[in-house]
C-alpha cells in the first residue's frame, strides 16, 4: 500500500524526517520501501486496519502523537426511501446507503485530491469514483457509487447460485457462481466487496449517485480476486478485515470532500444493520504479560502503551477497538506492548535447554562423507517428473503440467544431471542423492533411498586417468554398503546411453537403494577428507566452452620434480581454470621421471581462441625450460 | 631415494567430493542446534492439510492460508508440505514437554521465478518449557545468528505476523553494504497451537524460530541466484570445498 509521506508528517508533526518515520514504522512491524515522496508498505495479512493513511497514523500514534481526526459532514440526514432486502446477513450485517445530487460537476479538484493522483498515479475516472477511491485511501473503507439513474429503488444482496455472465466496471467479462452479489431488477449491479458492474455504474457527468458503504465478513470476499483474476483494492482490503462501526463516519467524510469540491442539492441515507458488533474484551493481566515478554511491566505502563494504540482499560478488562480483528488472546495484548517498546529494546535473558539426547550418529550423513572422500558429489532435484508410473502421486494443481507426478526412483534425475555435465565437457562425473520418495499404492510410502551414478574417468590424477568406471570399479565403491546391508539388495546396472541420447562410449553405471536399511549407531567410518572450515566465495560459472593443453616434461634429475611441479601447478593466469597431473612415470633405476599435466582454460567472458591460449602456453612452456635438466619431448 | 618415494605417493592427487552446500549448510545449523539441546527430528514432506495448517492456526478463511500457494495431491486429500512446521506439530503430539526440537528438509510452494523455486529448504525448531519467554527467543536468536553468521554482527528484530507465533518477530542482519537483511521468523508459540496438541497453556509456553536454508547459504557463499543450487552443474559444485 502507497502513501505519500507528506500526507503522513501533515498530521505527525512530531516526525520530522523519512529515516525518523523509517525507523518507527519498522519498530511497529510495517515494512516499507521509499522511493521519493511515496512509502510502499508492505502490511501483513493481520493488520487490516493499517490499510489506509488514517490506519497507518493510528499506529504511529503510539510513538508519537499523531491527528487522526478528519473533517466530516455533520448535520441530520433525510431518509431514503430504498428498499433492500438482505439474504446474507452473515456475509454483509451492516450496509448503508447515500443519496447524494451534486450542481455540476468540477473540472479540478482541491489539491489534497489532486496530489493523490499525481503523486500515486492513480487514474481519475469520474468525479464521484474519484472521491470514492480517495476516501478509501484516507480512511480505509471502501464504498461503491452506483449512477442514480441506473438502479431501481428495489436492491438486495443474494448469492448467485447458477452461472451469471457479469460485466464489470472495468469492462472485463466475468461468469459469476457461488458469489455474492447486490441485485436490482434481476441485474447483477455489484459483485459483493469486489467490483460493481458496467450497467450501473458512473460517467463523467453523473451529477446523482447512490453510494453504497458496506461491511463484509472477509470469508465471504477471500480467493474473489485470484478466482476473477481481478485486482480488486475493495476486496483486499475486505478479505483483511475492515472496521463494521466505521460506516456513519465514511458517509459524513464522503459527503465532505464532495462538499470541498461543489455545491450538493440533495443528500439521503439509509442504513440497514442486522448484527450490533461488541468490541472484544481481554482480561488484564500484566504478570502474563511480562512472563510472555520476559519483562518487568508496570501496571501504569501497560495502561500507557495500551492506549496509545487505541485500546481502552476498564477495571480488568482491556477493550480492544473494533477495527483490531486481530486481538483476542493475552498473548495479542504482549505483542501490541511489546511493538509499542520496540522488540530491540526487550532484553535477552539467558536460554538453558535440558539436554535430553547427545549428538545422534546420522547415517545419512556418514553416507555423503564415505561418497564424497570417493570422489563423488551431492546433488539435490526437484521432484517433479513427466513420467507416469502405477504407483506414483499426482499433483493436481502442478507448475507445469508436463511435470504433473512425484518421482518413484532418482534414476531419471541422476541421468539428467550426468548428461547436463557431459554436455559440458566433464570427462569424469561421479553424482549421488539421498532423498525421500513417495508412492502410493493403497497408501502412501515413504522411502529413504540412494540414487549413485558415474560415467568417464576415474578421476584426474595420473593413477586414474587413464581408467574409466566400470562395473568393477562400482562394485568396490558399492562394497561399503553391502558390509552394511543385512540382505544384499545392491544391483548395478550400466545405463543405455540411449535413454540420455548420448554417444559417448563411456559407460554409465547406476545403482539405487533405501537406506532404510542402516540402523543408527551401525556404520562406522572415518572420515579422509575433512570438511571445509568456512564458506567459501562463490566463483562465476562459466557458459563458455573450454579449451584443453596437454604438457609433457621429462626431467633427468628427478630432483627437480618439486620444482617444475610448484611451478605450473602455482602458475596464475585468468583463463586457466584447472591444472592437473594427468601422467606420471619414474623410473628409479635409470633415474629419470616423465610427467605430464592437464591445462583446462576457460573465460567467464568469452569464447577463448587458440591464440588466446598459444600465448599463455609459451610462457608456461619459457619458464618450465628454465628448470635445469627439463625437457619437452617432441618440442620444436 | 627417498624423494623419489615421496614423488611416488603425493597425497595432492585424492579427487574428493563435496556435499552439497544446502545439505552442508543444514547440517552446520543443525549440529550447533543440536550440540546446544535440539533433538534432531524427522517428518513427511506429504502431508495433510490437518497438520500443514489447521493445527498451527492457519484457518482456512485467512489470507495467510492463501498466501502458501500450495501444491495438492491425490485429488485435495494431501499437499505437499509448505513449511517444516507440520514436524513440530507432531514432534509436540508425540511428548510431553519440556520439548527442544529442530527439522530441517524440504518444503514446496507453487512458485518459480528468479528468487522462488517450487522446492526449498527450511529448518525449524521449537521449545517448550515453563517460562519461556520472548526475551529467552531473543538469546536463542542471538546465538544461532551469531553462530552462523560471526559474534559482530548486528541484528534487528521487528514485529512480524505468523498464525502459530504470537508475538512474532523478523530478524535482520546488518550487511556489508549497509543495508537490512531478512534472515529468520520466530516467535512465542501461539497458545492456540499448543492447546492444539494438548500442552497445558497454564503452564507450558513456548518459543519457535523457522530460517530457509538457501537464503542462509547464498549469503554465506555469497552466491545472488538461488537456482545454481538445483542445476546440477559440476562447476559449481566443485567449489564449495
Amino acid at each position: 500500500m502507497k502513501l505519500i509521506i507528506d500526507d503522513i508528517f501533515a498530521r505527525a508533526r512530531h516526525i520530522n524526517s523519512v529515516d525518523d518515520l523509517s525507523y518507527k514504522l519498522i519498530q511497529l512491524g510495517h515494512e516499507h520501501e521509499i522511493d521519493k515522496d511515496i512509502i510502499d508498505l508492505e502490511l501483513t495479512p493481520n493488520r487490516g486496519d493499517c490499510f489506509s493513511l488514517m490506519g497507518i497514523l493510528r499506529d504511529l500514534n503510539s510513538l508519537s502523537e499523531t491527528n487522526t481526526d478528519f473533517d466530516t459532514y455533520n448535520e441530520e440526514f433525510d431518509k431514503l426511501e430504498l428498499e433492500f432486502k438482505n439474504n446474507l446477513e452473515d456475509a454483509c450485517p451492516v450496509v448503508s446507503f447515500l443519496e447524494i445530487e451534486i450542481d455540476s460537476v468540477p473540472n479540478i479538484y482541491e489539491d489534497y485530491m489532486e496530489k493523490y493522483f499525481a503523486k500515486l498515479k492513480q487514474k481519475k475516472i469520474n468525479f464521484f469514483t474519484d472521491v470514492s477511491n480517495y476516501l478509501s485511501y484516507e480512511i480505509g473503507q471502501p464504498t461503491h457509487c452506483y449512477d442514480r439513474n441506473k438502479v431501481q429503488d428495489s436492491i438486495k444482496l443474494d448469492k448467485i447460485q447458477e452461472s451469471y455472465k457479469f460485466v464489470t466496471l472495468t469492462n472485463k467479462e466475468l461468469i459469476l457462481n457461488d458469489d455474492v452479489a447486490f441485485i436490482s431488477n434481476n441485474d447483477v449491479i455489484n459483485l459483493a466487496g469486489v467490483m460493481g458492474g458496467k450497467s450501473s455504474s458512473c460517467s463523467i457527468d453523473t451529477k446523482k449517485i447512490l453510494l453504497e458503504c458496506a461491511y463484509f465478513d472477509s470469508k465471504y470476499i477471500i480467493g474473489k480476486n485470484i478466482k476473477y483474476d481481478l485486482n480488486s483494492d475493495a476486496a483486499h482490503k475486505f478479505e483483511r478485515g475492515t472496521d463494521p462501526t466505521i460506516h456513519d463516519f465514511a458517509v459524513r467524510r464522503f459527503i465532505r470532500i464532495v462538499q470541498d469540491h461543489v455545491k450538493v442539492n440533495s443528500l439521503k441515507y439509509i442504513k440497514f444493520e442486522s448484527k450490533e458488533f461488541q468490541p472484544k474484551k481481554i482480561k488484564k493481566n500484566v504478570h502474563k504479560l511480562n512472563k510472555i515478554l520476559g519483562t518487568n511491566i508496570s501496571d501504569n505502563q501497560y495502561i500507557d502503551y495500551l492506549n496509545s494504540l487505541g485500546f481502552q482499560i476498564f477495571g480488568d478488562e482491556v477493550i480492544a477497538p473494533q477495527f483490531r480483528h486481530d486481538i483476542s488472546y493475552e498473548n495479542d495484548i504482549a505483542e501490541e506492548i511489546a511493538r509499542v517498546i520496540g522488540y530491540d529494546n526487550i532484553d535477552r535473558s539467558e536460554i538453558k535447554i535440558p539436554k535430553k539426547s547427545d549428538l545422534k550418529i546420522n547415517n545419512e550423513n556418514i553416507i555423503r562423507e564415505y561418497l564424497t572422500d570417493k570422489g563423488f558429489y551431492e546433488v539435490i532435484n526437484f521432484p517433479f517428473v513427466s513420467d507416469n508410473t502405477s504407483n506414483n502421486i499426482s499433483i493436481d494443481n502442478p507448475l507445469d503440467s508436463n511435470k504433473k507426478y512425484l518421482r518413484t526412483g532418482l534414476q531419471k534425475c541422476l541421468e539428467n544431471n550426468l548428461s547436463f555435465n557431459e554436455r559440458r565437457q566433464k570427462d569424469s562425473i561421479k553424482l549421488f542423492e539421498i532423498s525421500d520418495i513417495y508412492t502410493c499404492d493403497n497408501e502412501i510410502s515413504k522411502n529413504k533411498r540412494i540414487g549413485i551414478i558415474a560415467s568417464g574417468r576415474l578421476g584426474h590424477n595420473y593413477n586414474d586417468f587413464s581408467k574409466k568406471v566400470d562395473k568393477n570399479y562400482f562394485e568396490k565403491v558399492l562394497g561399503f554398503f553391502k558390509e552394511h546391508i543385512k540382505e544384499d539388495p545392491l544391483l548395478i546396472t550400466e545405463v543405455s546411453r540411449d535413454s540420455i541420447n548420448s554417444k559417448s562410449k563411456d559407460k554409465i553405471l547406476y545403482a539405487e537403494f533405501d537406506i532404510k536399511e542402516f540402523i543408527d549407531g551401525d556404520i562406522s567410518y572415518n572420515k579422509k577428507n575433512q570438511s571445509p572450515t568456512s564458506f567459501v566465495k562463490y566463483k562465476k560459472i562459466s557458459e563458455y566452452p573450454a579449451i584443453t593443453r596437454d604438457l609433457s616434461f621429462a626431467l633427468e634429475d628427478p630432483s627437480k620434480y618439486y620444482e617444475l611441479q610448484e611451478l605450473i601447478l602455482n602458475y596464475k593466469n585468468k583463463y586457466l581454470k584447472t591444472v592437473f597431473i594427468f601422467d606420471f612415470f619414474n623410473n628409479q633405476e635409470q633415474s629419470k621421471l616423465k610427467i605430464g599435466f592437464r591445462f583446462i582454460f576457460q573465460s567467464v567472458e568469452k569464447t577463448l581462441s587458440d591464440s588466446d591460449i598459444d600465448n599463455i602456453m609459451s610462457d608456461i612452456i619459457n619458464k618450465s625450460l628454465r628448470v635445469n635438466t627439463v625437457k619437452i619431448p617432441g618440442l620444436k | 631415494m627417498t624423494k623419489h618415494l615421496e614423488i611416488n605417493n603425493p597425497s595432492y592427487i585424492t579427487e574428493y567430493g563435496n556435499i552439497h552446500p544446502v545439505n552442508n549448510t543444514k547440517n552446520f545449523i543443525l549440529e550447533y542446534l543440536n550440540n546446544i539441546g535440539f533433538e534432531i527430528i524427522e517428518g513427511p514432506e506429504i502431508e495433510s492439510e490437518k497438520f500443514n495448517f489447521d493445527m498451527l492456526n492457519i484457518k482456512k478463511d485467512h489470507p495467510a492460508r492463501q498466501m502458501h500457494d500450495t501444491f495438492y495431491v491425490q485429488n485435495k486429500k494431501k499437499l505437499l508440505r509448505t513449511h517444516t512446521s507440520p514436524v513440530q506439530i507432531r514432534g509436540m503430539l508425540n511428548n510431553n514437554p519440556p520439548i527442544a526440537f529442530v527439522s530441517g528438509g524440504k518444503v514446496y510452494r507453487k512458485d518459480d521465478d528468479s528468487t522462488h523455486l517450487p522446492m526449498f529448504h527450511q529448518i525449524e525448531g521449537m521449545y517448550i518449557n515453563e517460562n519461556v519467554s520472548f526475551s529467552n527467543l531473543k538469546d536463542l536468536i542471538y546465538k544461532i545468528i551469531q553462530h552462523i553468521f560471526d559474534e559482530k554482527v548486528e541484528l534487528r528484530f521487528r514485529p512480524s505476523y505468523f498464525p502459530f507465533t504470537e508475538p512474532s518477530a523478523e530478524v535482520d542482519i546488518m550487511s556489508s553494504n549497509g543495508k537490512w537483511l531478512e534472515i529468520l521468523g520466530c516467535g512465542i508459540v501461539n497458545p492456540i497451537v499448543l492447546k492444539n496438541c494438548n500442552i497445558d497453556t497454564s503452564k507450558y509456553s513456548g518459543l519457535a524460530f523457522g530460517l530457509g536454508i538457501e537464503r542462509i547459504a547464498m549469503l554465506k557463499h555469497e552466491l545472488a541466484d538461488i537456482r545454481e543450487f538445483y542445476k546440477s552443474n559440476l562447476d559449481f559444485l566443485k567449489q564449495f570445498k
